[in-house]
């Protein structure tokens, strides 16, 4: 009896065995399939939009129409865009799509600016014409080139292990005589992402080419620190070291690290220029106590903090609350008009309104003697050119950055519309409407979009 | 012939329990199986406002309740953790709902992103966080500011994807979204180092590449000029 045990049970579990390892492999080739029509999507609808694209610019090579070019031009645009949204989905190395994926993006920049010249009554150059030729030519190779591919992967078969390995080389072949000049200096982001105003990561007021407050000798190493220690305060700092050197070509700094007898564990980093001795960045966190400073005493404690760093006519303009800490926004004041490419962010503490934070790269970068000259409109005259929907809560003048990297001086209306408040800025010379931001109010503050 | 015997049923017995211990898991895996989801930053639903409502009695919370956990409610769950000697991870998992005292229903709510209030950019600094946990954890704070910057720098460039989401998922460009560690809940830290980088912190002057030098194996990468070394991550374009 003894003697048919063993085999009986291995028997049993050999069969076990079976079934599970086919379950494993059903569920996986499921996945495998599943991934595969993923990149076989992104793959088709990216040579679909290419096409499009390029005969949107062929047909905008023989319109004469100024209202055909404004259509062509957002449809260009909007299937460039997306055609570069399909490429980020590929299963290939970056490397091998950067060039196809930059000139698809600037096509997309580049055609959003001419469709926004076009609606405001203006033509399209003879330059930009034949720019749009060049950019036509390459549509016209990348499209062969994709299609070419597309064939290829239909006829043997698919398998995103293939697209991997046939794409990567004709990714590097196809983009290879690209034209990715960059024509001008917009760079959309996909998504509107809100953000303190006229600031975040996406600011159009950085143009990131040398700093005009930056003047001045250079700095060593050494008097980078006395000046980091200054700034953070003297009494507060425990420990000093030096930590970063950045050679960026854009603003070279040197970085100290600072221990603080608030945080003894944590130390806050501080930019200093290296050309004028200027503090750029000061980036530290804090697990603060209970909050006991209201939102204006931080404001004012922040702006006193502006003033003794020698950044006097700052006002504050939006704030967000978190951890106990308040992000401030501020920008600079001449006289009556509020000038919001010259933005400096404080990060200060609500339990005992110390320093934590401080960003002025904007301000420094942007901060310059400004002859604005006189407003060609009066106020009453810009409100009346406001839509009437919007009921107007204040308004003031303003310097606004535009999406270019110029700046526009004009008329800031703060209203409500419905449950929502917006801000439409008219431009004080011509009249135009030269942006609107909603305002976007949370529990710890509001943002701008 | 007593001692082979006990070896034999032993060993039967060992690989009984191994097979029936790998049936189960593979059918856990493959099916869909209902299982008690637990309730974190994104959820909404009645089991959020409950949960609010019980930290309001006990004055964790002082929001308001309207079944959306966001910012407010994820530091009240982390307060209520805390006194409470539990993991302080801002989840509502089957000990944290016991010490509540509530229910985790099966298939509770996906998290859905919350329409009215709680909008602003709490979504894209939960999404930024865990990136930047999964990738720069026991970096220096600096570090994962720097990070999160290295995202955002390549939403703004034309060599990458448009969106936040879009250069996050890209295959093939960060390893932990490659390895699953983004399904991890992020720590304070790189909560607070995301929101920075949305505010429009970053040290690293618009750098959008960073590698580690002891472990990279790419030849390319160490050809891109550096902007910052930091920590253990180089950083250049």
């Amino acid at each position: 009896m003894t003697k048919w045990i063993l085999p009986v049970v291995l028997a049993v579990a050999l069969v076990f065995m079976g079934l599970w390892g086919y379950n494993q492999y059903q569920i996986n080739q499921q996945y495998r399939i599943h991934m595969d029509n993923i990149y076989q999507k992104s793959f088709y609808e990216l040579v679909g939009n290419v096409g499009s694209v390029e005969s949107s610019l062929a047909k905008l090579m023989v319109s004469g129409d100024e209202s055909q070019h404004m259509m062509l031009l957002s449809e260009i645009s909007r299937q460039a865009d997306a055609a570069q949204t399909d490429l980020g989905q590929l299963p290939i190395s970056h490397i091998a799509l950067d060039k196809t994926s930059k000139y698809l993006n600037q096509l997309s920049d580049y055609s959003y600016y001419l469709s926004r010249k076009v609606s405001d009554g203006k033509t399209i150059s003879v330059e930009e014409m034949e720019n749009l030729q060049k950019l036509h030519e390459n549509a016209v190779k990348l499209n062969t080139d994709l299609t070419g591919l597309n064939r290829e992967i239909l006829q043997e078969g698919s398998s995103w292990g293939k697209l991997m390995q046939k794409g990567k080389a004709s990714f590097y072949e196809a983009s290879d005589d690209l034209y990715t000049k960059q024509f001008v200096t917009i760079q959309k982001t996909g998504i509107n992402y809100p953000r303190l105003i006229y600031d975040g990561p996406f600011s159009e007021a950085l143009d990131q080419t040398g700093g005009s407050a930056l003047k001045g000798s250079s700095i060593t190493q050494e008097q980078a620190k006395d000046i980091a220690v200054r700034f953070v305060g003297n009494d507060r700092t425990t420990r000093v070291e030096n930590t970063a050197d950045s050679t960026n070509g854009l603003l070279d700094t040197w970085g100290v690290n600072i221990w603080t007898k608030e945080d003894p564990e944590a130390p806050i980093y501080v930019a200093v220029s290296k050309r004028g001795g200027k503090v750029v960045d000061m980036i530290g966190q804090h697990s603060a106590g209970t909050a006991k400073l209201s939102i204006d005493e931080a404001m004012a404690r922040a702006k006193e903090f502006l003033e003794k760093s020698g950044y006097p006519d700052m006002i504050p303009t939006y704030q967000q609350k978190y951890d106990g800490l308040s992000t401030i926004n501020f920008a600079y004041a001449e006289g009556d008009v509020i000038v919001y490419p010259d933005l400096i962010k404080v990060k200060i503490g609500l339990d005992d309104g110390k320093i934590f934070g401080f960003e002025a790269r904007n301000y420094l970068i942007a901060h310059k003697e400004r002859n604005l000259g006189e407003p060609k409109l009066t106020m009453e005259e810009a409100q009346k050119l406001v839509n009437p929907n919007l009921k107007i809560t204040s308004s003031r003048m303003a310097v606004i950055p535009t999406e270019s990297k110029q700046e526009r001086f004009c008329y800031e209306f703060k209203g409500e519309y419905g449950k929502n408040r917006f801000i439409v800025y008219i431009d004080a010379k011509t009249g135009e409407e030269a942006d609107i931001l909603q305002v976007i109010d949370t529990e710890n503050g509001s943002l701008t979009m | 012939m007593g001692h082979k015997r006990k070896l034999m049923v032993l060993s039967v017995l060992l690989t009984f329990f191994l097979c029936a211990g790998m049936i189960l898991e593979s059918f856990r895996e493959g099916g869909q199986t209902a299982e008690a989801a637990s309730i974190a930053w994104g959820s909404t639903g009645s089991k959020v406002s409950e949960v609010q409502r019980k930290l309001k009695q006990w004055g964790y919370y002082d929001g308001p309740i309207d079944g959306v956990f966001g910012q407010k409610t994820y530091e009240a769950v982390v307060s209520f953790q805390k006194k409470n000697g539990l993991r302080q991870d801002g989840a509502i998992g089957t000990q944290t709902a016991n010490a509540l005292g509530i229910q985790l229903t099966a298939n509770a709510p996906a998290a859905s992103t919350a329409a009215q209030g709680g909008g602003g950019n709490s979504n894209d600094v939960y999404l930024l966080a865990k990136v930047v946990h999964g990738e720069a954890r026991g970096e220096p704070y600096i570090g994962k500011v720097a990070v999160a910057a290295v995202i955002l720098n390549r939403v703004e460039n034309p060599n990458f994807p448009n969106t936040i989401a879009g250069v996050i998922y890209q295959p093939l460009a960060f390893t932990c979204v490659a390895d699953g560690q983004i399904n991890l809940a992020p720590d304070e830290e790189s909560i607070r180092a995301a929101r920075d980088a949305l505010n429009g912190w970053d040290p690293t002057y618009g750098a959008i590449y960073y590698y580690n030098p002891a472990t990279a194996t790419s030849g390319w990468i160490w050809s891109r000029p550096i902007h910052i070394t930091i920590g253990k991550h180089k950083f250049a374009t």
